[in-house]
């Protein structure tokens, strides 16, 4: 019997869509936490080499290391992404680092309506709506999709770079 | 959405306001609220092309500088409030800050991306025009809806003639607003009449490329979607 994480590896390799961990089990015939740990495993059998382990609200995809960004562009004879605004590109950050977050929250960081950002973003898949808040009128929450991890190269939200300090003052730049 | 201001587009108030107090190097205290606030209204006055919603936000803001302003000039118990305000506003525009850096950041990201193997799966169906094969599924739905639809009662009178221009109103509202399932639609029509006009309409902004129609999977539920939503 092969190694777990490469078996692991077969069945990511031939999923076109990131898999949660309870259909890697099944498929193995084995336990979820045997699955976590050879998911562990495999993603530091990754370090180093072409392809990473990436992890999304606990579902999981091979996806390659940034540096073929360009090569498999050219191969899929992809378009670069065009630009997001700036509106657009700070509603993305705030839903990044507070996801699942509500609308009235983005808008009060924003001190402006995000409705429009918010559709915008929808639409090119970069959010997604996940749940309501526990709050009077159950709003929205929205959280950042894998297609913003991928886009942003990161393979786990883990990743993201820290949020600068509420200390910086307004002078400072 | 975005603004045309002759400055470069601002995330809204507080970006303007931040942009402002960063280039005149002041930091928002009690003094420099009221330069600030005069050169805050001045921009927002020219700002010609807002939507009155957008307009409103940056007059809060403005109203918001305004009144710490006022509070200076009024008797010592005002003091307090001042502060008060102004520590609360402060708070704000630093938090606000640290999402625009973080903005920032992520902006310089994109490009090195990842990709996984649904990138290859995916680009047949978003890339190519719009398969034969779709317009057959398409029929086939309006086919199974026109059967289970109530024919019209012989020769009777519809209360209010629909036309066609009123129904493609609808449908055209729909796709500006994110989209939606083929069923959905129909499942909601018990009038024939309105279904025939329904799929003209529908065919209509498929020639005119303002729709496209989507399937995510073999079976699954067929979209309708604004072509530039997928640009």
């Amino acid at each position: 019997m092969p190694e777990l994480s490469d078996r692991l590896m077969a069945l990511l390799f031939i999923a076109a869509e990131p898999v949660d961990i309870a259909s890697l089990a099944i498929a193995l015939e084995t336990t979820a936490e045997a699955v976590s740990g050879g998911l562990d495993g495999l993603a530091s059998q990754l370090e180093g080499g072409p392809l990473r382990l990436s992890r999304h609200h606990d579902r999981y995809c091979l996806v390659t290391a940034t540096e073929h960004s360009d090569d498999v562009r050219r191969l899929l004879q992809a378009e670069a992404k065009t630009e997001l605004s700036r509106p657009a590109m700070e509603t993305l950050a705030i839903i990044a680092y507070r996801g699942p977050v509500t609308k009235a929250s983005i808008d009060a960081l924003r001190g402006v309506a995000s409705d429009t950002m918010l559709r915008n973003l929808r639409q090119r898949g970069l959010i997604v709506e996940q749940g309501t808040a526990d709050e009077p009128g159950r709003p929205q929450l929205y959280a950042v999709s894998h297609t913003f991890l991928q886009q942003v190269g990161l393979t786990s939200l883990d990743q993201l770079p820290p949020l600068p300090g509420p200390e910086s003052q307004t002078n400072e730049a | 959405m975005t603004f045309s201001v002759s400055a470069p587009a601002f995330e809204g108030p507080l970006g303007l306001l931040l942009d402002l107090a960063e280039k005149g190097k002041i930091e928002l205290t009690a003094i420099s609220v009221s330069s600030i606030t005069a050169d805050y209204l001045e921009r927002v006055s020219v700002m010609s092309d807002l939507e009155p919603d957008e307009l409103s936000d940056f007059l809060r803001l403005g109203s918001r500088l305004l009144y710490i302003k006022s509070l200076a000039l009024l008797p010592r118990e005002a003091a307090d409030e001042q502060a008060e305000e102004l520590q609360r506003l402060t708070l704000e525009l630093a938090e606000y800050r640290r999402y625009q850096q973080a903005a920032r950041t992520l902006s310089g990201r994109l490009g090195a991306q990842t990709w996984n193997r649904s990138a290859v799966t995916k680009l047949p169906t978003e890339e190519l025009p719009m398969p034969d094969l779709s317009l057959t599924i398409l029929q086939e739905a309006f086919s199974r809806a026109l059967k289970r639809a109530v024919p019209l009662a012989g020769g009777s009178t519809l209360d209010q003639e629909l036309t066609q221009d009123e129904v493609m109103g609808r449908l055209k509202q729909r796709i500006e607003t994110g989209g939606f399932a083929l069923s959905e639609v129909l499942d909601a029509i018990i009038d024939r009449y309105e279904i025939i006009l329904t799929f003209m309409a529908l065919l209509e902004l498929l020639k005119s490329g303002e729709a496209i129609v989507a399937q995510t999977g073999q079976f699954g539920p067929i979209m309708i979607e604004a072509a530039h939503a997928r640009a």
